[in-house]
């Protein structure tokens, strides 16, 4: 599959067509999330997506602006104890208590930042390391009534679990058992998009702009006008009031704080998410989040038994695969998942830009490959391939937990390539019809349209199954 | 100044391809340049003068024959070919900044285990006394020229059999250029130092060197002696202003 | 204020001090060659401090290792003789790092490199749990150490050890500087640092003057962490709170000079020491504090730390 399968013109029907099935595939993602996990998944979705937005806030600084802050894992801390404290001693509400994050959050920034931008490189790295190592211990403090607020060594628990009201019990999954972290998860949801929302439009903003030509060249964009400890210390201290914004919902989703929590380990976690997920793309910093936390539960899962002992992913060796597989992404994708992704998907469809007249700046008719067709072939292919990959599962259910768990989630990727099989499919054979391919290719084409309906199917079934289950 | 100095060799390059990634910068190259003789390479901006000089010191993937006197060089790192007796001054000058003057042409003689290195720190700060003057400072805090100084020196100090100058005019003052080429024709008329120079100045370059050649888009169009191409009407009109 | 009370706490102060000066010395080896903070420099260590804990005690039933070193002769080794193997194992162990997964990145950014040093850091530390377990070991100190060993000075006691720690620690260094002033290989080290392209025009050969300048480092954490492991007592974490000191130290006396570690060092030991025995509600629990905001303040200074390099930029 060198040659990608769909070829469409920027903003044409087809292109558009495309985006939607993409938005769906990203709402059906949502929706079904709460619906098929089951509760303590739902807290985890909940914890990667938390890590999200603290990894957006490290990729603020780091991938957008190139400056290597590593301490956010203190941000995250400010802005969980500050909600525990005020909801809990004094019975704010979590909508109140955001503003009021958001703000400290943004002045810590200014406070730590201004100083810590003066000094550049690994330099920078080091003075936010020390930021990270030194909050846990911070949160003991006796005077000026700090522990009194953080609980101290022993953290701080918010006695109220946050459920749904009664006007909100609709949303899918918020219902009986799994209620409070369903109904959690969509909040944190709202919180995320918003939050995208807004940092998007920040960074295709004038002081955006800004921010992204300093980590770019920064002698040069210097020269240009841009008032370099202003930007930086602005960015950074938005970064940081996104990071206090990340503790909230840390708060908001566990219910308890403790300064053990927000240790050095936990900003590893940050850069590790950052780099796996794909270091200065909003995309990687989803990914990212996601990634950190459901890869180390599987790596949990590993038990590989070794003659004399058993390789066991759930002692010490956790860590080891973490560190392992940094190092390979850092070696052989050190783009990150997203990175990854866009590669497969320049395999599947290209888009062709536009000139400024509206046309494509070439014609999409010479991009296809006449009788030589071979898309049907790599169709049907992407048609075959995840059904087979579902009857392996089943087969290798029984070996072991976690061949089911790799499985089940290279199923859910593959099966959506179904689509795709069954778009490539028509169109190839609507070329044959217009006399545009061998006649060889119509068997094929037809039996990848077919595989790729079915497939297509199986996933609305499957969606919509879960869903009437749930109601 | 001593006559024993450099030792006399040539370097013959031919069919030499050099490219960064897919792009392919040189296409095919053949020159010479003869033992005690300098010669030029004038091109326009991206003619691939450059990268000449980088691919014959092997700093990006190349393909073809390097040869310095009798000894094929294509194939050696870096460090090696430099260890052959190539000495070469990037654009940009290759000091380092944060070393001082001392150390720079100290670093300079690494290559070398006589005893003679001494003498010869003297003997380019009798030439170039700002050098000496400042001899304790860190190079990033000299001027261009004395920079550009400096990196000369630095390079003579491994005792090359060649030294390879990209563009050492630029960002100098004309005065200063001219002092410079002046320096560059006696260093070659005393001590017989084989030289290949790439520029734009094409009428100091051609004033000091016997033979040059004229490259446009990785290729060499146009070649011939240095009073040749002076009079040669396309190279009047592309490079000499006429 | 009794002096005397001072004194020994500051001689108390001296042993600390003097391992943050040598982990440091360690990151500032590599950072003055590579430019490149190494994140697994403390757990390197402490790898090679398991290694001379192997040697030391030979083999025996449930010590990973114990086997392989039984196989070398003269094992279990004397203590000042497991400690050259381990300094020796760290200079390997070092050196096959450089080469295994630091040059093959080339001139990747600032975080590729801290990445893979995250990485190393994390296997390594998990790698020493799951071979040695989590447990605190007993790990014999090179000096005498028990009571009366030590000094009377105006009335506070110098322990053998602090003394013994400091003589190795400045005759290290003193051969350190001597070998980057006033030899060949140390000015090579120097030209690398500042540009490995221009190094390599000048006939310096970039990747093993990196490799040594790693097993150097390596070997000088071996060092560190045999000599501390008495103290702190031998466990896979143990230099992690050492290596954030360390870093603070390195940082405060500027990355790239040997010097600015010693002192570093010094400063760190003696403030965490000293500033919790007499500011009342800085408690033990938060000796780290006074230690990182010294690092701050001396970086809002002098961003290079105290005798570090100022950068030179040209545009």
């Amino acid at each position: 599959m060198s040659e990608p399968l769909v070829v469409v013109a920027k903003d044409s029907a087809e292109h558009k067509r495309w985006k939607y099935v993409q938005w769906l595939y990203l709402a059906g993602f949502l929706v079904l999330a709460p619906l098929v996990l089951e509760p303590f998944e739902i807290g985890k979705m909940n914890r990667a997506l938390i890590m999200s937005v603290a990894i957006l806030a490290v990729n603020l600084v780091v991938g957008f602006n190139g400056m290597l802050a590593l301490g956010h894992s203190a941000f995250m801390g400010i802005g969980a104890f500050v909600t525990a404290s005020m909801v809990q001693d004094e019975n704010w509400d979590y909508w109140q208590v955001l503003p009021v994050v958001l703000i400290v959050g943004f002045i810590m920034g200014v406070v730590i930042g201004l100083p810590a931008l003066r000094v550049k490189g690994l330099y920078l790295a080091l003075v936010t390391i020390a930021q990270a190592a030194v909050f846990p211990t911070l949160v003991n403090i006796d005077e000026l009534g700090i522990a009194a607020r953080t609980g101290g060594p022993n953290g701080k628990g918010v006695s109220e679990e946050v459920i749904a009201p009664g006007y909100l019990e609709w949303l899918p999954g918020v219902d009986g058992a799994r209620g409070g972290s369903a109904y959690r998860y969509w909040i944190i949801i709202l919180m995320l998009g918003i939050t995208l929302l807004v940092i998007t439009n920040y960074l295709r903003s004038r002081p955006g702009r800004a921010v992204l030509a300093i980590r770019d060249n920064e002698a040069g964009a210097a020269v240009y006008g841009v008032n370099l400890p202003i930007v930086k210390t602005m960015n950074f201290a938005i970064s940081a009031s996104l990071g206090s914004l990340a503790g909230l919902m840390w708060c908001l989703d566990k219910g308890f704080v403790a300064g053990q929590d927000f240790t050095f380990l936990l900003a590893i976690d940050l850069i590790i998410g950052l780099v796996l997920g794909g270091v200065g793309t909003i995309q990687g910093s989803i990914v990212g989040g996601l990634f950190v936390v459901w890869v180390n539960d599987l790596t949990k899962r590993i038990s590989i038994p070794l003659g004399l002992y058993t390789l066991n992913g759930d002692g010490p060796l956790a860590k080891a695969i973490f560190g392992l597989i940094l190092i390979l992404f850092t070696f052989f994708a050190p783009g990150g998942i997203v990175s990854l992704a866009r590669m497969v998907q320049s395999k599947l469809i290209k888009v062709v830009p536009l000139t400024p007249a509206g046309d494509p700046i070439q014609p999409i008719s010479s991009f296809d490959p006449g009788m030589e067709s071979k898309r049907a072939d790599s169709a049907l292919k992407l048609a075959i391939v995840p059904p087979v990959l579902l009857a392996v599962g089943w087969l290798l259910m029984n070996v072991d937990s976690l061949i089911v768990g790799v499985f089940a989630f290279g199923l859910r990727m593959t099966i959506l390539l179904a689509p795709v099989a069954m778009l490539v499919g028509s169109n190839e054979l609507k070329a044959h019809a217009d006399g545009n391919r061998a006649d060889s290719v119509q068997g094929t084409a037809n039996m990848a349209r077919l595989l790729g309906a079915a497939g297509t199917l199986f996933v609305i079934v499957y969606a919509l199954q879960r869903f009437v289950v749930n109601y | 100044m001593v006559d024993d100095v450099f030792d006399e060799v040539g370097l013959k390059v031919e069919n030499l391809h050099a490219s960064y990634g897919a792009v392919e910068v040189l296409r095919g190259l053949d020159f010479e340049v003869a033992s005690k003789g300098v010669s030029v390479i004038l091109g326009a901006n991206g003619a691939g003068k450059t990268t000449t000089l980088r691919a014959i010191c092997n700093m990006c993937s190349t393909s073809g024959s390097v040869v310095l006197g009798e000894e094929d060089i294509s194939r050696a790192g870096t460090a090696d070919i430099v260890r052959k007796g190539v000495a070469h001054v990037p654009q940009g000058r290759g000091t380092f900044p944060e070393l001082s003057v001392l150390d720079n042409l100290m670093i300079g003689a690494y290559t070398r285990k006589d005893k003679e290195v001494k003498d010869d720190v003297d003997r380019w700060f009798e030439i170039f006394p700002r050098l000496s003057e400042r001899s304790d400072q860190l190079a990033g805090s000299l001027s261009g020229g004395e920079q550009q100084m400096l990196a000369v020196a630095r390079a003579l100090m491994c005792r090359p059999r060649l030294l390879l100058l990209d563009e050492p005019s630029l960002g100098l003052a004309p005065l200063i250029i001219e002092d410079l080429f002046e320096r560059f024709t006696t260093l070659n008329k005393e001590t017989g130092l084989t030289m290949l120079v790439v520029e734009q100045n094409a009428n100091l370059a051609l004033d000091m060197a016997d033979y040059g050649y004229v490259i446009e888009s990785g290729e060499i169009t146009l070649h011939g002696s240095a009073d040749k191409l002076k009079n040669d009407p396309a190279v009047q009109e592309a490079y000499l202003g006429a | 204020m009794d002096y005397v009370l001072l004194l020994q706490r500051i001689f108390d102060a001296l042993f600390n001090s003097a391992i943050y000066s040598s982990l440091a010395l360690a990151l500032v080896i590599i950072f003055r060659s590579t430019g490149l903070l190494n994140f697994a420099q403390g757990e390197m260590a402490t790898f090679t401090a398991y290694i001379a804990f192997v040697l030391l005690s030979g083999p025996q039933p449930r010590l990973t290792g114990g086997g392989l070193a039984g196989l070398i002769p003269g094992v279990p080794f004397s203590i000042p003789l497991a400690i050259a193997g381990a300094v020796i194992c760290g200079m390997l162990v070092g050196a096959a790092t450089e080469r295994a997964l630091i040059r093959p990145l080339g001139g990747a950014s600032d975080l590729a490199l801290v990445n893979i040093t995250i990485g190393l850091l994390l296997a390594t530390n998990s790698l020493m749990a799951q071979w040695w377990g989590t447990g605190p070991r007993f790990f014999p100190s090179i000096f005498p150490t028990g009571a009366g060993q030590h000094f009377m000075i105006l009335g506070a006691r110098l322990r053998y050890s602090t003394v013994g720690v400091w003589a190795i620690l400045l005759s290290v260094l003193v051969l350190l500087v001597l070998l980057l002033r006033h030899t060949r290989a140390g000015l090579a080290f120097r030209a690398v640092s500042i540009s490995p392209s221009n190094a390599e025009l000048v006939g310096v050969r970039v990747g093993p003057t990196l490799m040594y300048g790693w097993a150097l480092a390596s070997g000088f954490g071996a060092l560190a962490a045999c000599l501390s492991a008495n103290s702190v007592l031998l466990e896979p974490s143990m230099m992690l709170r050492v290596l954030v000191y360390a870093f603070a130290a390195a940082t405060l006396g500027g990355l790239d000079s040997p010097k600015g570690a010693l002192v570093g060092g010094l400063i760190i030991g003696l403030s965490q020491t000293l500033i919790p025995a007499y500011v009342p509600f800085i408690g033990f629990e938060l000796s780290v504090l006074p230690a990182l905001v010294a690092m701050v303040v001396i970086l809002l200074i002098r961003p290079a730390g105290l005798f570090g390099t100022k950068r030179i930029e040209r545009v």
